[in-house]
């Protein structure tokens, strides 16, 4: 017996080590040339000190020791419903299961893919961050266009790096759909204290080189001067693949209880896998998912009993040095209630939401305070649970 | 005392500190934490970290 694994990220590895664990023949199919990494290092690679070699998730050899044929430089063009794989250079190969772990893309906005501007970089992969390392030796200022946690994060550490930042983020607030505007004015106060320019509710209309500069034209404020521009925009998914095997999609991959896709013995797993609706995930919800696709993949092989697989709550969460974020569950909407535990001056903020009376959402900054308490009080509320409704198709839920 | 980094998120567990906001005192070294302590930052469990 024989597994593919399409996609070598925290999900396609967690789910080989089962396999290969079990004496399994298992190969695992990356796109990239380097070994497989944690994504969540990369800003600390792109504009940190973080050595390159520091953050792959295991040795070369591991893979080879625990029964993993690793594939490096292998995109995987095509699969079907007979576990057929089909490489870019239209070489063959047969499984008798599959796994879809090939995780997201970034969103590359229209303004980006008409600009001729040699100095735009996305900040998806182990590639776009070293690209982006070795510009910053020859930089004064950098812009980042997208205002979420990643967009934060690499300002915080390229203004350490003593680059000139400046966020740009078409929203109103920062973050707004992982906090609302009480918590996000405080996010901001504590950005623009570190030195960061915040250009916030106002769009990118083109970007151009000049020079030996990057020109960044707005369509409401002045236009932005740097010497490179990253892009921080989110996620989207690449479902072209699996639609042409004939695999029900969605937003992403759509998958059942037990992580199996609309095609018997193809299952996904990570961010590209979706239950009956969407839902955020994370390099630890990656692993969990890895692991549980990895075994139902052999259950499947043996004719044994699926395990049922559930999300867990995926918090958006921050630390850097002194300055740290964190929010779980809903934002402050009409339909729910926000309480505000305190708000020391502009420094920090703890605010819990409910819903019906059950707590639907926290969301602290500068402060994690009875962080413990409440999110133990989130996971066994009615409020999650109906959220966990909602994902795995249960419940009757908003869309 | 060893420090401890998250190979998922690089976040770094320093004894002399501890995470006191999830009950683990300073000085309290890397094996003596509970094993159902996770990453702070990320969530994944001890056998995520490696010694720095």
């Amino acid at each position: 017996m024989k597994v593919g694994i399409i996609g070598a990220g925290p999900a396609g590895v967690s789910a080989a080590q089962v396999i290969a664990d079990k004496g399994v023949q298992v190969t695992l199919f990356s796109g990239e040339t380097v070994l497989p990494y944690y994504r969540p290092r990369l800003p600390e690679l792109a504009f940190g000190n973080e050595d390159p070699d520091n953050i792959f998730m295991n040795k070369l050899e591991w893979y080879a020791e625990n029964g993993i044929e690793l594939r490096l430089d292998s995109k995987v063009k095509a699969f079907n419903n007979d576990f057929e794989i089909t490489l870019e250079d239209d070489s063959q190969e047969k499984f008798d299961a599959l796994l879809i772990a090939t995780g997201g893309r970034p969103v590359i906005p229209g303004f980006c893919k008409r600009s001729t501007s040699k100095d735009i970089f996305p900040l998806w992969n182990y590639s776009d961050a070293i690209k982006i390392r070795e510009k910053i030796t020859s930089s004064k200022r950098m812009a980042i266009v997208g205002g979420g946690v990643i967009g934060i994060e690499s300002a915080l550490r390229a203004v350490d790096n003593n680059l000139r930042v400046t966020i740009i983020e078409k929203m109103k607030h920062l973050m707004s759909r992982n906090f609302g505007d009480k918590a996000s004015e405080i996010i901001e106060v504590q950005l623009r204290d570190r030195n960061i320019d915040l250009l916030l509710d106002d769009s990118v209309n083109s970007i151009e080189d000049h020079n030996d500069k990057t020109l960044i034209f707005m369509e409401h404020e002045f236009n932005v001067v740097c010497d490179f521009v990253v892009l921080s925009i989110g996620a989207g998914f690449d479902t072209l693949m699996a639609a042409d095997a004939g695999l029900k999609i969605d937003r992403q991959v759509l998958v059942d209880e037990h992580l199996q896709t609309s095609a018997p013995g193809i299952f996904a797993a990570g961010d590209i896998a979706q239950f009956a609706r969407p839902a955020p995930c994370s390099a630890k919800e990656s692993l969990q998912q890895g692991k549980a696709a990895g075994n139902n993949i052999l259950a499947y092989l043996n004719k044994e009993q699926l395990q049922a697989y559930e999300v867990q709550p995926v918090p958006m969460r921050l630390k850097y040095k002194d300055f740290e974020i964190y929010s779980i569950g809903k934002v402050p909407q009409s339909d729910n209630e926000e309480k505000m535990l305190d708000s020391e001056d502009l420094k920090s903020y703890r605010g819990c939401i409910y819903e019906d009376s059950a707590l639907a959402g926290v969301q602290m900054v500068g402060s994690n305070r009875d962080l413990r308490k409440y999110q133990e009080q989130f996971l066994l509320s009615k409020a999650w649970e109906k959220i966990k409704g909602v994902v795995h198709g249960k419940g009757s839920g908003k869309s | 005392m060893q420090k401890y980094v998250c190979d998922v998120c690089g976040y770094v567990y320093d004894p002399k500190i501890g995470d006191p906001d999830n009950g683990i005192e300073a000085g309290t070294a890397f094996a003596d934490i509970p094993e159902d302590w996770v990453c702070p930052e990320c969530g994944v469990g001890k056998e995520d970290f490696s010694a720095e």
